[in-house]
């Protein structure tokens, strides 16, 4: 996300392959990371979750339900240098059930304004990276969407 | 819910790692495709030319189904982006 719409400013580009060539995008202040996972109970009674998994143990756990969160990434000048950010408890507490959604054929998710810098009336400028398509095909970078903030 | 395939064992460790593909040659250890030319062991054993079939079969078996693009929709409310992550239809 390209939270000032500006692609002079923001993060360390983001290097894409395409056969032999090595283009970049530039002026992305913000990443949002969705990652699948589960929640489960264990047949010892206790419970815990997965974050980033496509798939888990079943062996010792009797309910297994899939999830996903997200997390905020604030991008630095090098590629590495990507700095979390931290949601609040009260956000927390609301992933599951208000900001991150599973339902059968889709995700839903609420990104806070706040965890993006960004107020009402700002434009932002956002792509998307199918992560899992990237692994077997040619990176599959959306094309820059442009938002006007409410 | 089954236990997970050597497919998906193999593609998890790629996403983990961000490679971008598998290189799988009977015989050989599951290289991990970084870039194009750069590839990095996985640290699994050698698989068979069998399992290597059976694991494309896996795969082709699947189809788009899971693992077709993804599309997201964005759209604003007061305070909050939405974002509606699916597959086209």
């Amino acid at each position: 996300m390209d939270a000032d719409n500006d692609a002079g400013t923001g993060g360390a580009p983001l290097t894409l392959w395409r056969g032999e060539q090595k283009p970049s995008r530039f002026g992305y202040e913000y990443r949002v990371a969705v990652l699948a996972g589960f929640r489960y109970e264990a047949a010892d009674g206790g419970s815990g979750r997965t974050t980033g998994d496509a798939s888990i143990q079943s062996e010792g756990k009797t309910k297994i339900e899939p999830i996903v969160t997200y997390q905020v990434w604030q991008l630095g000048s090098q590629r590495f240098g990507s700095k979390n950010v931290e949601l609040s408890e009260a956000d927390k507490a609301r992933m599951d059930t208000e900001l991150a959604v599973l339902e059968v054929d889709r995700v839903r998710l609420k990104i806070p304004y706040t965890y993006l810098g960004v107020k009402p009336g700002a434009r932002i400028r956002v792509a998307y990276l199918d992560v899992q398509q990237s692994a077997t095909q040619e990176s599959s970078l959306s094309t820059d969407q442009t938002l006007a903030l409410k | 819910m089954g236990e997970p395939s050597k497919l998906d064992e193999l593609v998890r460790f790629a996403i983990k790692i961000g490679a971008r593909g598998l290189q799988l040659k009977a015989g050989q250890e599951p290289m991990a495709v970084i870039a194009p030319g750069r590839l990095s062991p996985i640290n699994h054993p050698p698989l068979s030319q069998e399992a290597i079939t059976a694991m494309g079969a896996e795969a082709a078996a699947r189809g788009s189904s899971r693992y077709g693009p993804v599309e997201a929709r964005f759209t604003c409310s007061s305070e909050t982006i939405a974002v509606v992550i699916s597959r086209p239809a």
